[in-house]
């Protein structure tokens, strides 16, 4: 297990190397020169020649990708072309917020997916079981701007239940938590569909599996079998799933930042890329693909934890 | 006779009264099974044996009240001893019956246990749920666990409380199933039901367990519900035996008597569809036809359309439970009125009869067999995994050594029969010879060109003359293709002109089947037409060689039998040769002309069919005869004599000397160091080869004991 976990560090490691490589380079590689973005269309060629200097953008490309490498690992993602801060500390506050919103989507995905689907499926058949499927038919096809659209208008502005927009500040954290509310339920949504859909149907494979025969010949309490046998067991296609569902949330938080108008790094990068503010963008995207890697290795790592026959493989002799 | 009990409660532990189940599917209902009654005594082991779609299963579950959703027992009771009608009791109290006053052994405990939770923390979750019934103080944590580990200890887990901690996974096919059944004495249960607890071990594997059941009824004086489709296992192991047939008991018998002396034509038919000693070198009888799904209480005998001794009678009313000798029988032959029709008493042998009469009507095109052998192997080896660890040389593993040196060689339109436990690499060696594999050295001659040197061209070429017949008959069909176009899929694949190919009907008469099943798809066959579906596909290109990779598993004896004589009339009518793996020695003696006994990777023993059956001369290949059901005499004390302790050992950890030697009952000194070379029994004459050092005594006759004195010198001269 231990060495399953270092090899899969490694591998992650060696993804983000890549990543960062890709993004030092990645100026060089996409069309209009940055420095005549920033200086606009009259700036002299001296003008020009001096802010690519300093920008590092004279030099040869792969000591630009080990400058941007070199200064990434010691935290330093360099300097925003436009407001000349340093880009560490420009994305502070917007990356709290996106990890914010991202964590509270994927709690709430789970604790109301999960339930669902198991409720489905030891109701199976009956009417919960209908709603819940008719539910999830609907959740799976609206993408996550359409129900937030959808939730502004209920809640905003038809009723004006919740506030609007923005994302508020976390000292007013009252205020900070009502304005998650409906972004957060605008991502987790399409996940609460996914989950019961997954749940149910792999709950139900695992009660007609043959060990759950064995606990009822056994005496086992219902609840015993349904709560502790069976969904041990039908979790673990779920842990699998984190790491898809790290990605999509993240994903998602872009367009729901958009609409709510919150702070955050989804509406930062894309500020950037209309200014062509590498830098910003590169650090973003960055961000973004750690989260996802760091996603995936929890969910293969867990999914390699629940089930024995895997964890423990490198326990040497087969017993007996 | 028992003495006069002083027991407060005598009679059954477990009595089944005119129980009738019925199944509802949305138009239909079906009758699974159809006034039953049984009685079952203190301390006696009942089997209840059939084929499959009888209702010994349904019995079991309903017993339990574990029925599917869409199962009711619409008449009938079923009481325990102390608790009265069970249907009577409340949800709650029948849920503490269960594990605790029944508790059942299921078939495969592969699947039976909880792969994600440690057999530990499944044994204290059966004894928790029943807490509430237990003695008070015996509750605590850890009496519950030395009960466990005293249970696993009993069926014999070596090193108990390790193997309390250890996940189903990590315990072989039959320890997993020793662990089940140390479950099912935890609470020291009145009544065990065994569902086909032994079918899915190996023969020794399932003497080891019917052993141990005999041993806790001896101890415990647990009663057995014993349901198997094995008349051979049932007879050894069951005090008494009901055959059932479509839903109803049509025989019980004492279970010494199933195979000596069967009465009803349908046990009698069972009888002649098993391999045993008797029936070496003979046809099976197939017995034709298949149980019928019943709708309602029979009106006539049900197994009428089957039965080869019916008369007009038997389709007019239905047979009661006639007492005859020291059982009772469902057949009108045995009933006091209409019995004087039948001039005789039907016996297995009518339906034998039937089957040799029924053979010489086929065309047989005999192929003189040539000199020249169609498939020789020369030092065949096949090793997987193992090499160095690429971090840590030290923690360099051993190949799996599947096959290890295997050499033969077959004639034309021969059948060699190739036997071995799972884990023999028996299935391997098959895989290698028609080149699903590629060996790790060795050579594969086929029609005198080598299988491993061959060119994509010859590949493609031999893949035509060499055809494997697959385990899973079902899972090497594919579910959405018709039955037809799966036939002639080989033509188009192999690209053959019209004129050599034959048409559907043509391939599905060659393998007895129907026409109309050309537009079937694979989910709608039946285990055997399954099975005979695949082997007209591999016939479909008239190849050389078949090999069949245990062709009868999973099937009811009848059609078992079907499939066995189907092979042998190919290979009478085409010429056919036929390589034959099977775990069962019986089977193969069947049909096979030469057999070849494998143990964990290496031939061990070799020679023509009626030579290894009469004179074993491999301690291993003895110990497998004698566990062959034997009608002629209870063969208990034998087969306690010989069991082999134990199971094949660990795959990358070989024994030393003879691989055999840490099971073998006649294993010497000598036997632990050096390692004994298959060669001639007999000088001079090669036709039977064995590994052993002392095959000359074996062969003899010498039971283990008697080799003991003589050892030292014997040992000496022939391993050097
Ligand atoms: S009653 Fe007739 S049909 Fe039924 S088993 Fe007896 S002889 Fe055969
Ligand atoms: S060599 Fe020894 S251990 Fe091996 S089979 Fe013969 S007697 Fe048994």
């Amino acid at each position: 297990m231990l060495l399953y976990v270092a090899k899969r560090l490694g591998l992650a490691a060696v993804v983000i190397v890549v990543i960062m490589a890709l993004l030092g380079a990645l100026v060089n590689l996409v069309p209009g020169d940055p420095a005549r973005i920033i200086l606009g269309p009259h700036a002299t060629p001296q003008l020009i020649a001096e802010v690519r200097r300093s920008m590092g953008l004279d030099n040869p490309i792969y000591v630009q990708v080990w400058d941007f490498m070199w200064q990434a690992v010691h935290g330093n993602l360099g300097t925003d072309f436009i407001s000349k801060a340093s880009v560490s500390s420009e994305i502070g506050a917007p990356l709290v917020n996106t990890l914010i919103l991202s964590v509270v989507s994927l709690v709430l995905s789970v604790v109301v997916g999960v339930p669902m689907g198991i409720l489905a499926a030891v109701r199976r058949g009956g009417i919960v079981d209908a709603l819940v499927r008719g539910t999830s038919v609907v959740l799976l096809s609206a993408p996550s701007y359409v129900i937030g659209l959808l939730l502004l208008l209920a809640f905003a502005i038809d009723v004006h239940l919740l506030p609007a927009l923005g994302s508020g500040s976390l000292s007013n954290l009252g205020g900070y938590a009502e304005r998650l509310i409906m972004p957060s339920v605008a991502l987790a949504a399409f996940w609460w569909a996914y989950l019961a859909r997954l749940v149910r149907s792999s709950m139900l494979e695992v009660l007609s599996d043959p060990f759950v025969r064995t606990s009822r010949a056994y005496g086992l309490k219902e609840r015993v079998i349904r709560y502790r046998v069976a969904l041990k067991n039908a979790l673990v296609p779920v842990t699998a799933l984190t790491g898809l569902m790290v990605g999509y949330i993240l994903a998602g938080t872009v367009y729901v930042e958009v609409i709510f108008e919150r702070t955050g790094l989804g509406n930062l990068a894309i500020a950037a890329i209309g200014n062509r503010d590498w830098p910003v963008v590169r650090a973003a995207v960055l961000i973004y693909a750690a989260a996802f890697i760091v996603g995936n290795l929890l969910a293969d790592v867990a999914y390699r934890f629940l089930d024995p026959r895997l964890r423990l493989e490198e326990r040497a002799e087969v017993f007996i | 006779m028992p003495e006069p009990s002083l027991s407060p409660m005598p009679g059954p532990v477990l009595a089944i009264d005119n129980l009738t189940v019925a199944y509802r599917a949305a138009s239909s209902r079906r009758l699974a099974l159809d006034n039953v009654s049984l009685a079952l005594q203190p301390s006696e082991i009942l089997g209840i044996v059939g084929e499959s779609g009888c209702g010994k299963s349904t019995l079991g579950m309903t017993i339990l009240r574990l029925l599917p959703a869409n199962g009711h027992v619409t008449a009938g009771t079923i009481s325990l001893q102390g608790h009265g009608d069970l249907a009577q009791l409340s949800r709650e109290k029948m849920r503490s019956v269960r594990g605790r006053e029944i508790a059942v052994i299921f078939q495969d405990p592969t699947t039976s246990l909880n792969p994600r939770l440690s057999i530990g923390t499944q044994m204290l979750q059966v004894q928790r749920a029943h807490a509430a019934d237990a003695a008070p103080g015996s509750g605590s944590a850890k009496t519950l666990r030395d009960n466990a580990v005293g249970k696993l200890t009993e069926v014999g887990l070596p090193n108990a409380a390790r193997a309390f901690e250890r996940y189903p996974h990590e315990f072989s096919g039959g320890m997993r199933q020793r662990v089940m059944i140390a479950m099912a004495l935890l609470f020291e249960p009145k009544v065990i039901i065994a569902d086909e607890a032994t079918s899915a071990l190996d023969v020794t594997l399932e003497a080891q367990v019917l052993e141990l059941l005999l041993r806790l009824r001896e101890t415990h004086g647990t009663s057995l519900l014993f349901i198997s489709h094995d008349l051979g296992v049932v007879s050894q192991l069951c005090d008494r035996v009901a055959v059932m047939y479509a839903g109803r008991v049509v025989e019980e018998i004492p279970g010494e008597a199933v195979l000596a002396t069967p009465r009803h034509p349908y046990t009698q038919a069972l009888q002649a569809a098993v391999p045993n000693r008797r029936s070496r070198g003979q046809r099976l009888a197939a017995i034709g036809g298949s149980v019928p799904d019943m709708t309602e209480p029979a009106q006539a005998c049900s197994f009428a359309p089957r039965c080869i001794n019916a008369m007009a009678i038997c389709a007019e009313s239905a047979p009661e439970l006639y007492p005859y000798d020291s059982g009772s029988v469902r057949c009108f032959v045995y009933s006091p009125s209409a019995g004087e029709q039948w001039s005789q008493l039907p016996s297995t042998e009518d339906w034998r009869r039937r089957e040799v009469e029924a053979v010489p009507s086929r065309s047989v095109t005999q192929v003189e067999p040539s000199d020249q052998p169609l498939l020789e192997v020369r030092e065949l080896m096949v090793h997987f995994g193992g090499g160095g660890h690429r971090w840590r040389p030290g923690r360099a593993r051993p190949p799996v050594r599947a096959v290890d040196g295997v050499s033969l060689s077959l004639s034309r339109s021969h059948i060699l029969g190739i036997v071995g436990e799972s884990g023999s690499g028996k299935t391997t060696l098959g895989e290698a010879v028609v080149k699903l594999l590629s060996p790790t050295s060795g050579s594969i001659m086929f029609a005198g060109r080598d299988v491993t040197h061959m060119s994509a061209r010859e590949t493609f070429e031999f893949r035509r003359r060499a055809q494997m017949i697959f385990q899973n008959p079902y899972s090497s069909l594919s579910p959405r293709m018709q039955v037809g176009s799966q036939l002639t899929e080989p033509y188009k694949i192999h690209k053959l002109p019209q004129a050599q190919r034959r048409s559907v009907e043509e391939l599905l008469a060659a393998v007895d089947l129907h026409s109309a099943l050309r537009s079937a798809y694979p989910g709608q066959l039946s285990g055997g037409q399954a099975r005979r579906v695949g082997i007209a596909r591999a016939l479909a290109l008239e190849p050389d060689l078949v090999v069949a990779d245990e062709p009868t598993a999973g099937l009811d004896a009848s059609a078992a039998a079907s499939t066995m004589n189907l092979l042998t009339d190919l290979r009478a009518r085409m010429g056919l040769t036929v390589v034959l793996i099977s775990h069962n020695l019986s089977l193969v003696t069947t049909s096979a002309d030469e057999v070849c006994v494998m143990y964990f990777g290496q031939v061990v023993e070799h020679g023509d069919t009626a030579t290894v059956t009469a004179n074993p001369a491999h301690p291993y290949t003895k110990a497998l005869l004698a566990l062959a059901p034997d009608p002629e005499r209870s063969s208990r004390l034998e087969r306690r004599r010989l069991l082999m302790p134990g199971e094949i050992p660990s795959p990358d950890d070989p024994p030393t000397g003879c691989r055999f030697h840490p099971r073998c009952t006649y294993s010497q000194e000598i036997c632990s160091r050096v390692a004994p070379v298959l060669m001639p029994v007999e000088d001079g004459a090669d036709a039977h080869l064995a590994a052993c050092h002392f095959a000359k005594e074996v062969r003899a006759g010498m039971l283990p004991e008697e080799l003991r004195p003589a050892a030292s010198q014997l040992g000496s001269t022939s391993a050097w």
